[in-house]
Order: structure tokens, then C-alpha cells, then sequence
């Protein structure tokens, strides 16, 4: 590595920057900031490592991993290249078993949204697997991995109490109105508004198994403030269809596929508004007799 | 860039002396708004919309506002339903009966702790219970799919060429009118030919039938007009010359089995039903023996002038001939002949002049919309693929609620008002990705403004169906071209809404667009040809259930783009438009909604054989 | 089967179903009078410019049905046999004409991009075709907003006519002022 940063610095190549996402407004902006791994998350509220392990309900808090290979270094395995590579996460290395986080966002201003959710776990997240339903993000790792990546899922902004639910089984409710205290409808019941602390309290972890004592998350966002973390675009926070950048990246998308026919040589001769060959927009436009004789000079 | 403009530059100057200056310009940025600041100037408007008053109907509620504060106090789904409460009953009934319990409200999650909204049929005003939309719970559903298996239509050239020609019979009206009422007595299970025979009880087959079908009148005149289906009766007069035309002075008889021979068989059945009686039915009428040209009638009638509605599917779907799977899209859509008495007018031109006939237009396509969900998501997808109780969410997303029909009658105003003097859309890839962006930006528009449709549609399963349906077969519609409607089904979920809203269906529902070409302009490179012709049995897509409706609606819709009095085949749509049918499948929707309130009387029943019903 | 049972999917011609236009004299831009330089022909910054001082704001009908508009900016893009492409960004509520496309990094988002024939916006301009013609003729399309664009085509049949009759009552979807 380093001497692929000493051999960029001789020839002065710039290392290459992803762009990420289009688009020069906000909502963007917050898409790009949960892509990219190079930006810290903001951290908002903090939950103790115990009650994260007894949230998610895999193990019991001091319980030890369970595991379903012998620790690496112990095992003998035949010489492969890729493995000198690839450094295995602190679970592979133990021979952790895979277990899951599933998150289900709200479609009132969530913080995160299920596509958002897989492209930033691929940025961000060595070792994952990841499946993307219409509300709800499923990730899985090596359980302590798992423990590690989700303590920094909930505690930051890119997690909210009340628009953003950690589901194990019943993961339903996304697109429900709010309850009256504006948090996200869950069939199970696993959490509610204490009324007392002001925040929203676990009664059940993900699994919908009852939890000994209730776990706070925090406070949930009010509207005002979600409406400044939403990721997705909306007629009251950001109207689509004023997104032009993106409605031309999204055009140059299914123009290649379906008029270029993923053809990568046709793509840069085609318009993607038009959906032809630039050669060819002006026959299109050969409609008046004006136009034909050489324009009006 | 040929040559600078800015020439004489003294005199532009004068025009343009900011140019000269420092004075900062403001730009878009200065200029930004909170579009929740707009919201009273359009507000007023939505309360004037069906959908508005559809919504408030269902959930007795502001259907604009975020906030449910009654959510986890409904008391559950047996408070709340009907058809739940009967369910629990006869669920003690049977485990007292039986002895082993049956249906249980105390197993699983407790359903019902939000509100368990009721069904609006979409063009009427009947409110029913979700569960009777349920395929299994509504036998009027069950019937369309019966009506449409036991339908073969079997040529008549062939078998009166081999009369003439081999055996020397002269083929007169009397013979031919002889034939059709022996078909009708051999169709129900009457014996013709042999002497000691069990027959079957004709209250059992009642709907057994066969009908003459010609373009041509003066041969149409020849036949008793009991057993004639009558374009010209059945269709609107352009129509009907259209279809005649199509047709042409071929003879075609079309036969329908009775439904109690689907209940028992399945489509492989029905073929070979109908084969079988027209045989007999030639052999009885010509007076012919075991001869060697009775295999030319079978060989005509089961396969060289067999028109059946559905192809065998390949290995791993295998099902027979006229099952639902193996029907063509191109055939779902003739099926549906809910336009069968609009003028045969493109829909551009149509909308243009006179919104109403645009909406009646637009109304027949939702019934288009409604024969597939239920063919093809219900019943298909729902029962034979998945072996389910039927996805009865992705039919009821199409016929209910009125939504779809607000959607596509704010477009038929759009069009209306800003396309005055014009005959269609040009069928171009720019003018299709323009409209179709337009149409599902605001489909994903009217979702953010109606928190009550958002959970009514509470799947993205659900969402994306209706962007997929009505997106591209609003442009269907507007360019008469269903392909271009059919590439722009993937370009609709899985990039337009899917970056709005970064989520999308089920499982990622778009993925079922992205295997292969399947949507790209080259008919070769897919291998499979116009979409009329393709199914559910195109071997290289994977489907789920809710996608498949898209399909049928855009051959629909370029039917009626068009202005076309079919869309694959003639005969397919004038055999759907006979008036004997069980099902009316000119009013889907209507038909469905009797089905939910229990006044819907199936075919196929075997109460006539039932102790102490004689 | 003939051709005419299907339907007609493609006409005999394109041109039957563009609505006729009469071709522009060559000198067109001499006889407006809301054209300021008549030395030669505008180009697309000049011919907006002077659209917009000389026609819509002096036509009270105009500035007082486009403030009800939320702030709209709409890219038109040209395309002049002699000239090329040309870019000028119209905006509304306030109105104004801005020369060029946005600049990478100025973070400005236009609503729409209209893509047009030159002589087509002439046209329309002129007040003999709408503004949506050319779209529903398959010469011109646009991206984005298309409400910006019916805000546009308000703006400019106000400024044309110069009284409020020339507006054309909104349908449902889209009333005034909708973002």
C-alpha cells in the first residue's frame, strides 16, 4: 500500500475520488455523506454495549461468541494468495457465527432509507451481506462485527428513534401513519414513548421477546428536525421532480440499457434525452422549411 | 458554435450595461423555498378530488393527515371485520365437528391492531370486506378464470373441406345447423354415437356451449341465430366491422366446456373436450363410420384449426394447454371487452376532444388491469406458482379504492387541456421517458400527500405496481405502441421511483426488469418477440407477484392507443363478448364486487347430485 | 390482414401529425416589434431578454399570475443551424433571463431542461404555436419539472395576449402554485 501511495506521488496521478451521488441539493448531499466512508458519522446519543447485545437478542450480555469454525491462526489451510490479501474482520478471524441486523425505515422523513442502507453498508462495511426489501434493510456479519457496525448505526444520525426500528421478525409498518406520538407503527409492539424521560424505550428486543428491564434509544426527532435528515425526496422537503441532475443521470441510465443496449461504445453517441444518435437530432428537427434552406441569416 | 454573436458590440451595450458593472447577480440559491409554504395554495384543490373523497370513505378519517392517534386501540381484526368474526366461528364450529381444530385467531401475530380498512370497488360504490376479495372466498373470480380455461375455438374449414372432398358429403345449412346442435349436445356429455351409453346429468352442464363465429354475414344468415354470436350485436358498429374483417370468411365455432370439467381437470381437459365433442358431433350430424377421415376431423379440431387460449409451458412450469400461465398477454387483454361499445377511436385524439370518451376509455383499460391481476397475480402467481391462499393485496391495489382511476383521470384532464389539435404522442424513446417521468413523479407526489393511500398501499410491492401499471401504460395509451409501455416499465420502479424514494418493492422488486435485455428496443436480442405474445411462460423472466398486470395493461392500452378493435386476436375478442357467459367480462370490477357480496351464482356446482337437493 | 385492422402505429408521414406551421420569412426578426436589435437575428440570451423586458413585464396579467408562482428557473437549450447549441436559463417569479446553463459547482439546480428547435421557441414566442406543440410533436423535450414548464408556458401566453382570459385554467393535478 505504501508503496502504491509513494509510486501516485511520483507520477502525480490523482487518486480517484467517486462522485458518489448527482445532485447539488440537500437531500443529495445527505445520500452522498452516508456513502461515503471517508465522512465520520455524527454521533447523536449513545447506548452501552449491554444493552445493544440484549436489543438485538442474539446472546445474552457476558455470554461468549458462539462459534462456528476454529480461531484462523489455528486452523491449517492450503496457501492462497487472496487470504495474504485480505485481512479477515475480528470475526472471521474467531470463527464467529453470522448473525443480523434488520432495520425498517419509516417513509416519513427517515434518516436512512433500505437502497441508502446497502449502498453505504458496501462503502462503509468490510465482511457483510446485505438484502434490500421495499421497507426494511437486512445486514449480516460476524456476530461481534455485527455488535460493532450496529452500535455505530444507532448511535449516530443516521438512526432515529421514532422513524427508524430495529426488527427482527414483523418488520412491517414503513409506509403506516404515525402513532400519536408520532413513532412508527410495529405490530409486536416493541417499543414505546416514555412519557417521563422523554425518549423512546425498548420493551421487546428485535426478536419480540421481552426484555427484563426497558432499554432507551434516545429522543425521537420532531418533524422539523427530521425534515432536516430526510434521504428521500419528498414534495415538502425537496420536490423530485425539480431534481434535474439526477432526472438526467437516471435518463442516461435507461437510455444506455435500452436504446444503447448496454453497448458501451453507443453510449457516448447517444443523447440521452432524446434517446438517438446526436448525428441524428438534427433530421429530427428537420421540420420546417426554414430550417431545410440553412436557418434565418 | 459557428460564429460569435456578440458582433456589434457598442450597441448591445446599451442593452445589456449590467454586464460592465460589479453588481452581484442573484442566482437560483437566493431564491429558495419551503415548498411546505405552498402547500394552502393547492390544498383546497385535493378535497375536489375522487381520491380525496375515496380515501376519506375507506378510513372514515382525514386521509391528509400523518398522524393515526386511534392506531393499537382498533381492538383488533375480529372487532373490526365481518367476514373475521364469521371466520372465527366457523372456526369453533368445525373443531367441535371435526374434532381437530381449524381456523384459529389465537396462533400467529394479532392482526387488526391498526385499521383494518374496508374495500371500495373502483367505479361503484359497493364497500366490501378484503377478505372477500380473497380468490378462494369469491366465486366470481374463480368463474372468470373457469370462463376463460373452458373456451377453445375450433375451425370449421378443414373438417367440411374433408367432408367435400374425401367423403363426398354435400355441406348444406341444414347439415351444418344439424352439427351445431348435436356440438351442443355432445359438449354437455350427451351420447351420439353409441347405442348403450352412461351419460352426464345436463343440470350439471348447463353452461355448456358452442356458438358460430363469421366475418362474413351471408354465412352468418345461414345459421340459427340461437347458436350464432353476433359481432355485430355484440360490438359497436365500427368495431364490429373491424373484427368481421379480421376475421374474415373463415368459419369458426367456439366452444365452451362446462366449468365442472375444469373444477375436475384442468386445461389439457378442455381441449381435448371440445375435440372430442366436434368429432362426435361430425360423425353423428354426417352419418359417417369408424372411417379413416374421422382422425382428419379429430387431427383439425385438436390441433391443425385449434385456436386454444393457452400454449403448453415449458418443463419447470408445466401445465397443459389453456391454463392461465401459458395465455399470452396479447390474449388477456382481447379477453377484457370492456370497450367493446366505445368508438374505435386512438385515445390521444379521443381525450383531446371530449374528456369523457378519454375516461371511458381509460375505465376500460382498468378493466383490462383487473382481468390480469386477478388471472395472473391472483391465480397464477397466487395459486398455481406459489401454491398460496392468492396475493389478494396485488389485485385489490388495481380495482379498489378509486386511486388508480384518479390517477389516470388527472392525466385524461392534463392531456385534455394542454394538447388541444394534436392526433398522438410520436412512439419515441424521448417522448415516452419525458411522459412516463412525469406521470410516476407525480404518482410518488400524490403517495407523500395522502398518508392514508401510502398505507393503504402499504407494500412498496403494492406501489410499485401501480407506477408500473399506470407510468408506461399512460404512455401505451398516448403513442398506441405497447413496447415502448413495456420498456419503460423497469424505467419507472427501478430508476425513477427508486431514487426518489430509495426504496423500492419487495425483495427489490425491480430486479425481476434487470435479468438480461428484456425491456430493450431489439426484438432479437430477447428472443421474445412483441409483448403480446409473450406470458408468464417467457422462460428468461423471473416474476413476483404485483408485475405482471403491467404487462397486460400495456397491450390494452396500445389496443385503444391505436384505436384498434383488437389487440392479438379477432376471435379471442369477440368470444368474450358473448352474452352467455357466466362471467361478464365487460364489467370485471362489477362482476368481482357481486362476487364479494355474495350475489354472484358460479357454474360447475354439483348441487343437483348432493344428498337431499334432487 | 391489412395494415388498417391493426391500427395505425406509425403514420404514412411524420409530418401528418405535426400541426402546420408556416415557414418564417426570412427576415423575421425586422416586423417584432418587441425585438430591440434588428441588425440580425437574436440569439437565444437576446431573443429571451427581450421577450421578457419587452412583453412580459409591462403586461400586468403576467407579473400578477406569475407571482403566485413558487421561484421556477428553467434551462432552455437551442439548437441553431448556424449558431449550435445555445443555453439560456428562464426564470419566473421573479422573472428574469440568465445567459448560459449553470456553472459545475455553482450548486444551481434548474427545475426544467427544456431541449427546443430555435425557430420552434420563435414561434412560440411569436405567439403562432403553443409551448407545448413541439413536445407533443416529438421535436422537443424536456426534463424535470413539468410544472415549471406549464408555469413557463402561462407566463408566456399571458405576456402574448396580455390579459387574463389567455390563461388556461389548470386541471386538477397541478393547480396554480404547486411546487
Amino acid at each position: 500500500m505504501a508503496e502504491l501511495k509513494r509510486r501516485r506521488r511520483g507520477r502525480k496521478i490523482k487518486k480517484y475520488k467517486p462522485q458518489l451521488y448527482p445532485g447539488p441539493d440537500e437531500v443529495s448531499e445527505r445520500r452522498r455523506f452516508a456513502m461515503d466512508a471517508s465522512r465520520r458519522l455524527k454521533r447523536f446519543r449513545s447506548i452501552p454495549d449491554d444493552n445493544l447485545v440484549m436489543l438485538l437478542g442474539h446472546r445474552h450480555p457476558g455470554e461468549l461468541y458462539l462459534s462456528i469454525h476454529p480461531p484462523l491462526d489455528e486452523l491449517v489451510e492450503k496457501y492462497d494468495p487472496v487470504k495474504n490479501i485480505v485481512e479477515p474482520t475480528p470475526g472471521a478471524r474467531a470463527g464467529d457465527r453470522i448473525r443480523f441486523i434488520l432495520f425498517t425505515d419509516s417513509v416519513y422523513y427517515p434518516p436512512m432509507a433500505p437502497w441508502l442502507r446497502a449502498r453505504a453498508y458496501l462503502n462503509r462495511y468490510r465482511g457483510i451481506d446485505t438484502v434490500v426489501y421495499s421497507s426494511r434493510q437486512l445486514l449480516e456479519m460476524r456476530e461481534r462485527d455485527l455488535e460493532a457496525v450496529s452500535k455505530e448505526l444507532i448511535e449516530t444520525n443516521l438512526f432515529d428513534p421514532g422513524r427508524v426500528a430495529i426488527r427482527g421478525l414483523t418488520t412491517h409498518g414503513h409506509s403506516l401513519r404515525l402513532d400519536e406520538d408520532g413513532l412508527m407503527f410495529d405490530a409486536r409492539r416493541r417499543y414505546k414513548f416514555d412519557k417521563e424521560i422523554g425518549e423512546v424505550v425498548y420493551i421487546k428486543n428485535a426478536q419480540a421477546e421481552i426484555l427484563d428491564m426497558p432499554i432507551p434509544v434516545g429522543r425521537p426527532m420532531s418533524e422539523r428536525e427530521a425534515r432536516g435528515q430526510d434521504v428521500t425526496y419528498r414534495w415538502d422537503v425537496a420536490p423530485y421532480k425539480s431534481r434535474t441532475e439526477i432526472m438526467s443521470v437516471i435518463a442516461r441510465y435507461g437510455t444506455a440499457r435500452i436504446i444503447g443496449g448496454y453497448n458501451p461504445e453507443l453510449l457516448d453517441e447517444i443523447d440521452p434525452l432524446y434517446g438517438v444518435r446526436y448525428d441524428e437530432i438534427d433530421k429530427i428537427k428537420n421540420n420546417s422549411e426554414k430550417y431545410k434552406n440553412g436557418g434565418g441569416e | 458554435m459557428a460564429e460569435d454573436v456578440n458582433v456589434n458590440k457598442d450597441d448591445r451595450k446599451k442593452f445589456f450595461h449590467w454586464r460592465s458593472t460589479k453588481i452581484p447577480l442573484a442566482t437560483e440559491l437566493s431564491y429558495r423555498y419551503d415548498p411546505m409554504e405552498m402547500k394552502e395554495k393547492f390544498l383546497p384543490t385535493e378535497k375536489q378530488r375522487e381520491l380525496y373523497n375515496s380515501l376519506n370513505k375507506v378510513f372514515s378519517d382525514d386521509p391528509m393527515d400523518k398522524m393515526n392517534k386511534k392506531v393499537y386501540k382498533y381492538g383488533g381484526a375480529v372487532g373490526q371485520s365481518r367476514a373475521k368474526q364469521e371466520f372465527v366461528e366457523w372456526g369453533k364450529k368445525l373443531a367441535k365437528e371435526r374434532g381437530i381444530p381449524s381456523y384459529n385467531r389465537e396462533v400467529g401475530i394479532p392482526l387488526g391492531q391498526r385499521y383494518y380498512e374496508p374495500q371500495l370497488i373502483s367505479g361503484t360504490d359497493i364497500i366490501v370486506d378484503f377478505d372477500d376479495l380473497n380468490l378462494y372466498n369469491n366465486p366470481a373470480m374463480q368463474q372468470m378464470i373457469d370462463d376463460v380455461k373452458r373456451t377453445v375455438i375450433i375451425g370449421l374449414d378443414i373438417p367440411h373441406r374433408v367432408l367435400q372432398l374425401r367423403v363426398g358429403k354435400e355441406i348444406t345449412p341444414e347439415s351444418m345447423n344439424l352439427y351445431m346442435e348435436t356440438l351442443q349436445h355432445t359438449l354437455g356429455g350427451g351420447a351420439v354415437v353409441q347405442e348403450h351409453m352412461a351419460e352426464v346429468h345436463p343440470g350439471l352442464t348447463y353452461d355448456a356451449y358452442a356458438k358460430i363465429l363469421t366475418g362474413d354475414d351471408e354465412l352468418k344468415e345461414q345459421f340459427d341465430k340461437r347458436w350464432v354470436l353476433d359481432v355485430d350485436k355484440e360490438f359497436h358498429p365500427e368495431r364490429a366491422e373491424k373484427l368481421k374483417k379480421g376475421i374474415g370468411e373463415s368459419l369458426y365455432v367456439v366452444t365452451r366446456n362446462p366449468t365442472l370439467r375444469v373444477r375436475m381437470a384442468d386445461g389439457g381437459a378442455i381441449k381435448r373436450g371440445s375435440a372430442i365433442a366436434s368429432t362426435m358431433a361430425f360423425v353423428a350430424s354426417y352419418r359417417l363410420t369408424g372411417e379413416a377421415v374421422i382422425s382428419d376431423f379429430a387431427y383439425a379440431a385438436k390441433h391443425a384449426q385449434q385456436i386454444a387460449m393457452g400454449e403448453i409451458m415449458w418443463q419447470s412450469r408445466s401445465r397443459a394447454e389453456n391454463e392461465p400461465g401459458g395465455i399470452p398477454y396479447g390474449y388477456w387483454a382481447d379477453i377484457c371487452t370492456a370497450e367493446s361499445y366505445l368508438e374505435p377511436k386512438p385515445f390521444f385524439s379521443a381525450v383531446v376532444e371530449d374528456l369523457d370518451e378519454g375516461k371511458r376509455q381509460l375505465d376500460a383499460a382498468l378493466e383490462a388491469g383487473t382481468i390480469a391481476a386477478v388471472a395472473l397475480e391472483n391465480y397464477w402467481l397466487g395459486v398455481y406458482m406459489s401454491g398460496g391462499i392468492s396475493f389478494t393485496s396485488a389485485s385489490a391495489v388495481v380495482m379498489a379504492g378509486n386511486i388508480l382511476d384518479d390517477f389516470v383521470y388527472r392525466f385524461a384532464e392534463l392531456l385534455h387541456t394542454y394538447f388541444k389539435g394534436h392526433e398522438r404522442f410520436p412512439s419515441k424513446w424521448m417522448t415516452g421517458r419525458a411522459i412516463t417521468e412525469t406521470a410516476v413523479q407525480y404518482m410518488m407526489e400524490v403517495y407523500e400527500k395522502y398518508p392514508a393511500l401510502f398505507e393503504y398501499h402499504w407494500g412498496g410491492g403494492l406501489r410499485m405496481a401501480v407506477m408500473g401499471i399506470i407510468g408506461p401504460a399512460l404512455l401505451s395509451m398516448t403513442t398506441g405502441d405497447a413496447m415502448l409501455g413495456n420498456m419503460l416499465v423497469n424505467y419507472a420502479i427501478g430508476l425513477i421511483a427508486k431514487e426518489g424514494w430509495v426504496r423500492t418493492g419487495f425483495s427489490g422488486q425491480e430486479v425481476q426488469d434487470h435479468i438480461g435485455m428484456p425491456y430493450s428496443c431489439s426484438l432479437r436480442a430477447e428472443e421474445g418477440g412483441l409483448i403480446e405474445l409473450r406470458g408468464m411462460n417467457t422462460p428468461y423472466i423471473s416474476y413476483t407477484a404485483t408485475h405482471s398486470a403491467a404487462a397486460v395493461a400495456q397491450c390494452y392500452a396500445g389496443m385503444m392507443g391505436r384505436g384498434s378493435a383488437w389487440c392479438t386476436s379477432p376471435l379471442v375478442k369477440a368470444a368474450f363478448a358473448d352474452p352467455h357467459l357466466i362471467f361478464n367480462f365487460r364489467e370485471p370490477r362489477k362482476e368481482i364486487a357481486r362476487g364479494a357480496l355474495r350475489e354472484f351464482e358460479p357454474a360447475g356446482e354439483r348441487d343437483i347430485v348432493r344428498p337431499g337437493r334432487r | 390482414m391489412s395494415k388498417e385492422e391493426l391500427g395505425v402505429i406509425r403514420p404514412k408521414k411524420e409530418e401528418e401529425h405535426i400541426k402546420p406551421k408556416p415557414p418564417l420569412p426570412e427576415d423575421w426578426y425586422k416586423n417584432v416589434d418587441w425585438i430591440n436589435l434588428k441588425d440580425k437575428e437574436p440569439d437565444l440570451y437576446t431573443l429571451l431578454f427581450d421577450f421578457l423586458i419587452n412583453k412580459m413585464a409591462p403586461c400586468p396579467a403576467c407579473v400578477m399570475t406569475t407571482a403566485n408562482f413558487p421561484p421556477r428557473s428553467i434551462l432552455i437549450e437551442t439548437r441553431h443551424p448556424i449558431r449550435g447549441v445555445e443555453y439560456a436559463r428562464m426564470r419566473i417569479s421573479p422573472g428574469s433571463v440568465v445567459n448560459g446553463a449553470p456553472d459545475p459547482g455553482s450548486m444551481i439546480e434548474v427545475d426544467t431542461v427544456l431541449r427546443i428547435d430555435y425557430y420552434d421557441l420563435v414561434r412560440i414566442l411569436l405567439g403562432e404555436i403553443d409551448t407545448i406543440d413541439p413536445i407533443a410533436d416529438g421535436s422537443a423535450t424536456y426534463i424535470g419539472n413539468m410544472t415549471a414548464l406549464l408555469d413557463l408556458k402561462d407566463a408566456i401566453d399571458l405576456a402574448i395576449k396580455g390579459d387574463l382570459s389567455a390563461k388556461v385554467p389548470r386541471p386538477l393535478m397541478w393547480p396554480d402554485g404547486h411546487p
